[in-house]
């Protein structure tokens, strides 16, 4: 083993004093620094293209005469009246009750008027439980704000989404009945949903990264944090893992190219002992790189939007429990999700590079694989070829696959690591076999 | 009787459909300098490469100081050190980092012992730097020291001195000949020139088109060119008519194609006998004679071109 490691140490001290390797890494803090820089950027964008409030009330009066003159409502009429006159905007609790009072219920507001004008909305939830006919959610969200002295107040807007949030999936729940699905959601789903939030509203947990958006969802500058950048760096990974193909490409292939593969193999050493600590720096220095991602992306993100939510953990639901994990575990495991199709593709390179003198067609054969393989293999799936699911490709994404995110049916985890085991164990016999019996 | 070093016995080896060596059969000896002889393409090369594992043979055994190197591999190489074609190392690391390289991929390399070597080849002022900035000579003597890092008891060096000048190849064969005669390593040199192995070898093997011909001490091989037949040039006005003067058998004069002398093989013990005698007839001939001229004795390049040469294959000594 003390062997092994010398091998793979040359294999290292070959690998960082190349000029390219140096360069890589130093592409890899260019494009933590591009993320996070493009982040601020589009963060400060959006800030000064913030629209200025508009005239509510003039907003009431148009809806008010279109309804007249379409004949519509008259408790709708009422009901808009009712806020321009009061000047209630749609900052205001009463705005947002009415409005759901108006859609779920009868809409009249002859019974819970008093309510509104004393801006009481603990008697309005108490009024509604005695008199109105309700929903699932609605129910029990009256209930549990009076339990829980929780007011529809903005301040409480964090609360406000978790109730709602349960509200709805109740509402969902209802009428699906005894389906396990209403075609969107599974009833499994959506009582997780439900333990989920009121875990959050119980522990008073009301930050949770789970709902983080990426960058590329974004719209309004107070979303741009600083997990919403680094749960976007994911998507880095697949520049670390061309930087791992370009040097598996080149790990045995060079070798060759440059004649140093003489003084390789007249050693005492097995050829492929020599070739396993080739392919274990590969995978190992790719494992470096991405780590070096990971642990830059901490310092350049902070210092580019701030450190505020740092300490948000990350709540979800798994077999039934909550569970909590800190973020950057959760983000670490992202990353390592995604270096799948890192391995598998410089397996791959690596395959190549044992059979050939050209580094680069080792580099190109791969990367032109990685690039065209996962639109194919969607490509294929939707054509209802189902024989694709044995491609690499519709299974490297192990994240989707392991949600029930797969564009072929019943794709099991299982199925999927069993796939791109048996493609790496057929890359490495190629290795294998063309390297130690290949004429120097 | 010294240990054999190397032993390779019935080997044969066909690159795509054409054999290139036919049963070949080699011993060599701890404490000598063995000159592998042979014109280009006669299969050195593919020999060595054989010998060293970098090509694998079809049929036949080889043995490095008694291990098998198929069969123990890793045994059988712990004992070799060689550059096999050109010395190519990493050029991006200094020459120091490559050595330090092939240390870690043997047993008991020493940083005393690639100091010690850095010395014997003479690269200690340069060994810092990267071997891109190298002429073809330093990388050479680079190839050398990684060769003998470990104290092989088998050093295998391919054309050794392709691009070294003439007092590269002075020093070379000076350090090949203290490992041989003072460490006792059996060291193995390929050449296509008789002219560099008479200079530094002991024991020559001559291969031509894939076939050995033979193993020869020097001392065999200079008895052979070592001739009982003296050679003369006369250079006269009219070779035809001097032809028919001289009194010798027909194969003892010929006349040069080239530059039109007179050219005479006299058996050495008569020879200023004869050759006052064929003066005298010319002169008396009527021809004119304007310089005698006695060849050197046929030199050992001769003899090697003679043993591999055109005639299809070669001669046997003795």
């Amino acid at each position: 083993m003390a062997r092994f490691f010398r091998l793979v140490k040359n294999e290292y001290i070959k690998v960082f004093k190349k000029l390219s390797t140096k360069i890589m890494i130093v592409l890899i803090i260019i494009c933590a620094l591009g993320l996070s820089g493009i982040a601020l950027f589009a963060k400060h964008n959006m800030e000064s293209n913030n629209y200025s409030s508009y005239d509510a009330t003039g907003d009431y009066q148009e809806t008010i005469d279109w309804l007249k003159n379409t004949n519509g409502d008259p408790n709708e009429i009422a009901m808009w009246q009712y806020l321009m006159d009061n000047d209630i905007d749609s900052d205001d609790w009463r705005y947002d009750v009415l409005s759901a009072v108006f859609a779920n219920g009868t809409g009249d507001m002859s019974g819970i008027k008093k309510y509104l004008d004393d801006n009481d909305w603990r008697g309005f939830c108490q009024y509604r439980l005695d008199n109105d006919i309700l929903t699932e959610g609605e129910k029990w969200e009256y209930q549990y704000r009076l339990d829980k002295d929780i007011s529809f107040d903005k301040s409480n807007e964090k609360k406000n989404d978790l109730i709602m949030t349960v509200a709805n999936a109740k509402n969902t729940i209802a009428t699906m009945g005894d389906a396990k699905s209403d075609g969107q959601n599974s009833r499994a789903k959506l009582e997780d949903n439900i333990k989920l939030a009121l875990y959050q509203l119980d522990n008073d947990k009301l930050d949770n990264t789970a709902n983080q958006m990426t960058l590329f969802e974004t719209d309004e500058p107070e979303q741009i944090t600083f997990w919403t950048v680094f749960l976007t760096s994911t998507s880095l990974v697949t520049v670390v893992a061309l930087l791992a193909i370009v040097i598996a490409g080149g790990i045995v292939s060079s070798e060759f190219s440059q004649g140093t593969v003489k003084f390789l193999l007249i050693n005492p050493v097995k050829r492929w002992k020599i070739l396993m600590s080739k392919y274990f720096t590969v995978i190992t220095v790719g494992y470096i790189m991405l780590c070096i991602l990971f642990v830059v992306m901490i310092p350049i993100t902070g210092l580019m939007l701030g450190f505020d939510g740092f300490s948000t953990p990350y709540i979800y639901v798994s077999g039934g429990d909550v569970k909590e994990m800190p973020t950057l575990l959760y983000a670490a495991e992202q990353y390592l999700m995604k270096s799948v199709e890192m391995v598998v593709m410089s397996t791959l390179a690596f395959a190549i590079s044992s059979l050939v003198r050209s580094t680069a067609l080792a580099i190109g054969v791969s990367v032109f694989t990685m690039c065209i393989g996962s639109t194919v293999t969607q490509l294929l799936g939707q054509l209802g070829q189902d024989w694709a699911r044995f491609l690499v490709f519709a299974n490297t994404d192990l994240a989707s696959i392991s949600k029930g995110y797969s564009i072929f049916a019943q794709h099991s985890l299982t199925f999927a690591v069993g796939v791109l085991i048996a493609h790496m164990v057929v890359f490495l016999l190629t290795a294998w076999d063309g390297f130690t019996k290949r004429s120097v | 009787m010294s240990d054999t070093i190397l032993k390779i016995r019935g080997l044969n080896k066909t690159l795509g459909k054409k054999q290139i060596l036919h049963s070949i059969d080699m011993e060599c000896y701890s404490g000598e300098v063995y000159g592998f002889l042979g014109p280009n393409g006669a299969g050195k090369t593919t020999t060595i490469k054989i010998a060293v594992g970098l090509l694998q043979l079809d049929e036949g055994e080889i043995s490095i100081n008694g291990k098998d190197i198929r069969k123990d591999f890793e045994g059988a190489m712990a004992n070799v050190g060689g550059i096999v074609e050109n010395p190519e190392m990493y050029k991006y690391l200094s020459g120091m980092e490559n050595l330090r390289q092939y240390a870690r991929m043997r047993e008991g390399v020493t940083e005393e012992r690639i100091k010690e070597v850095v010395e014997l080849v003479r690269l200690s002022n340069r060994i810092n730097d990267k071997v891109s900035k190298y002429s073809l000579g330093m990388r050479q003597r680079l190839g050398v020291a990684q060769a003998i890092l470990h104290r092989p008891k088998l050093l295998i060096l391919d054309e050794p001195t392709n691009g070294l000048d003439p007092q590269g190849i002075k020093e070379l064969r000076d350090i090949l000949k203290e490992l041989a005669h003072k460490e006792g390593t059996c060291v193995v040199v390929s050449s296509h020139l008789m002219s560099e192995m008479e200079m530094m070898c002991d024991r020559v093997g001559i291969i031509a088109n894939g076939k050995m011909i033979g193993s020869y001490t020097m001392e065999e091989l200079i008895s052979q060119s070592d001739s009982s037949i003296a050679e003369y040039v006369l250079e006269v006005d009219d070779p035809q008519k001097a032809m028919g003067l001289i009194k010798l058998a027909d194969e003892g004069k010929r006349i040069d194609k080239e530059t039109g002398a007179v050219v005479l093989s006299i058996p050495a013990e008569i020879e200023k006998k004869k050759i006052a005698s064929v003066n005298k007839t010319l002169i008396e001939g009527g021809v004119s004679l304007y310089t005698v001229h006695r060849r050197e004795n046929k030199k050992l390049e001769d003899v090697f071109i003679e043993l591999t040469g055109g005639k299809e294959g070669g001669v046997q000594i003795g």
